[in-house]
């Protein structure tokens, strides 16, 4: 455990409830994301994430955490949504996970893409209000820029505009990221296209 | 994608890939989730932590046992006696037992109803079975240390129970530290009948005695027992750190507490006959990597630094 995930263990240990509402806050999109990617059903997601984290603050005492907490609850969310899932469709992602291998390693490989996006996510809706429409429209819908003026009733310079802010704004959130050049892939990916 | 850079870009991408291979790895890695896995937006855009949160918090207060660390549980008691009187009887009588903690560096006394004491040593959790001296007196030892000094009753006996064994009272004081993977009782008054679960066999131990049930990995080993009197020596081979130290808090009446429970199974070839107190502290303080210090009367042992 890192410094910071001791101190709120301890803090969870010795039944301090605001110590976890903040961590369960803080941290509830990525475990809710990393259930949905099994179950696909947002409310089972939300309520398998809120059984893992009943069981971290009720069994504190007791569970022996070795690695890390974002880790073994990760983990725990990913078990759990397995189970909640129907037993065939169980089987065959076993099946898939044992065919790739799925150790601790490419569990935690599965963890931090997993935060990745929310870094990405979290960025994107940091945004200006009309800068975060322009981005969405481009990412998500897949409107060339064009039809993105003339659906928002602005200028093709606007839009390229806008994006053009959206990519710096990105840019300064990942670059940190394993020291990766990201902005070189997200000026592919998000910029180039999608014109 | 380089063929969409300029070339000092595409140098610079290159450049970077070339430092590792790890680069390269994360490269890959990220390229697939940008392609792949930015769908679930519309999720993450959608979900609400607040509203997901007030569900856990109503969870909260529910169900499962009542955890109270022996700092709050002296302030809650305190509550609780003077609005209701018998507070104690209230608590235990809830859906399930009371549970009592210790965090690092901590132990504290309880006083069970029945007129028995139990000393919890540092990190250690105990939990009373629900109707605790009404229906049977029985409690739940998960993990770390505890000295119970047991007021026997022929009727109903006192009885603590580990994942692997149960050790029942017969008039008795005794010490149990409960690891992952062992689990010893130290006899100092009295006797007890520690049950193995696995295949029920009962082992009668008198004061001075002790036993230990390796549990975990070591399971082979089995069951170690020392005799009556042969604890009163100071003399140890290959013993557990915990049995060594109630050894010599026997023989000398001082309070020695460990702070790190995980020390606790560390196993020594000793010979303290002989030794001042403080001496024979220091020879196992050497032989263990740790170190002590004295607070409030208590040698309290700890890892050095």
């Amino acid at each position: 455990m890192t410094p910071e995930e001791k101190q709120i263990w301890q803090g969870i240990r010795e039944r301090d409830g605001k110590v976890f509402e903040a961590y369960y806050k803080a941290h509830y999109r990525l475990f809710f994301l990393a259930s949905c990617k099994y179950l696909r059903d947002p409310v089972v997601a939300e309520e398998v994430v809120n059984d893992v984290f009943m069981r971290i603050w009720e069994d504190a005492l007791t569970l022996d955490i070795q690695t890390s907490l974002k880790f073994y609850i990760h983990r725990a969310v990913v078990n759990q949504s397995l189970n909640a899932l129907d037993k065939n469709r169980r089987e065959r992602l076993r099946r898939e996970e044992l065919k790739e291998g799925l150790l601790e390693a490419a569990e935690w490989e599965e963890m931090e893409d997993n935060e990745l996006k929310m870094r990405f996510y979290k960025a994107i809706d940091g945004l200006p209000d009309q800068c975060r429409r322009v981005f969405k429209l481009s990412r998500f819908e897949g409107l060339k820029q064009q039809e993105i003026a003339d659906r928002l009733g602005i200028s093709i310079k606007t839009v390229k505009n806008h994006i053009t802010r959206a990519m710096k704004d990105l840019h300064k959130v990942l670059l940190d990221y394993k020291h990766l050049p990201l902005w070189l892939m997200a000026i592919k990916y998000f910029f180039w296209c999608h014109h | 994608m380089q063929d969409e850079l300029t070339k000092e870009q595409e140098l610079q991408l290159n450049e970077w890939l070339d430092v590792s291979a790890a680069n390269r790895e994360t490269y890959e890695r990220i390229s697939r989730l940008y392609r792949e896995g930015l769908a679930d937006y519309p999720l993450y855009a959608a979900a609400r932590e607040d509203k997901a949160w007030a569900k856990v918090r109503g969870r909260m207060g529910k169900g499962r046992a009542r955890v109270l660390t022996l700092k709050s549980w002296a302030a809650a008691a305190a509550v609780v006696l003077v609005v209701a009187g018998g507070g104690w009887w209230y608590l235990s009588g809830r859906s399930r037992g009371v549970v009592y903690a210790t965090t690092a560096g901590e132990q504290q006394s309880v006083s069970l109803p029945d007129g028995s004491t139990v000393v919890l040593g540092p990190q250690s959790h105990i939990e009373l079975a629900k109707g605790y001296d009404k229906t049977s007196r029985r409690i739940e030892l998960t993990r770390g240390s505890a000295r119970f000094e047991v007021v026997h009753r022929a009727d109903q006996p006192f009885e603590v129970d580990m994942d692997a064994a149960t050790v029942r009272d017969i008039g008795t004081s005794f010490t149990i530290d409960k690891t992952a993977d062992s689990i010893v009782v130290y006899v100092s008054g009295g006797r007890i009948a520690f049950i193995q679960k696995e295949n029920r066999k009962s082992t009668e131990i008198s004061a001075g005695g002790a036993i230990c049930l390796y549990t975990g990995s070591r399971r082979a080993e089995g069951i170690r027992e020392t005799a009556a009197g042969g604890a009163d020596s100071l003399r140890f081979e290959d013993t557990p750190l915990s049995l060594i130290l109630t050894g010599l808090e026997k023989r000398t009446g001082k309070r020695i507490m460990l702070v790190d429970s995980a020390v606790a199974q560390k196993r020594l070839t000793v010979n303290l006959e002989g030794e001042a107190f403080e001496n024979a502290l220091e020879v196992i303080c050497s032989s263990a990597g740790l170190k002590y210090t004295i607070r409030d009367g208590t040698y309290v042992l700890e890892k050095k630094d």
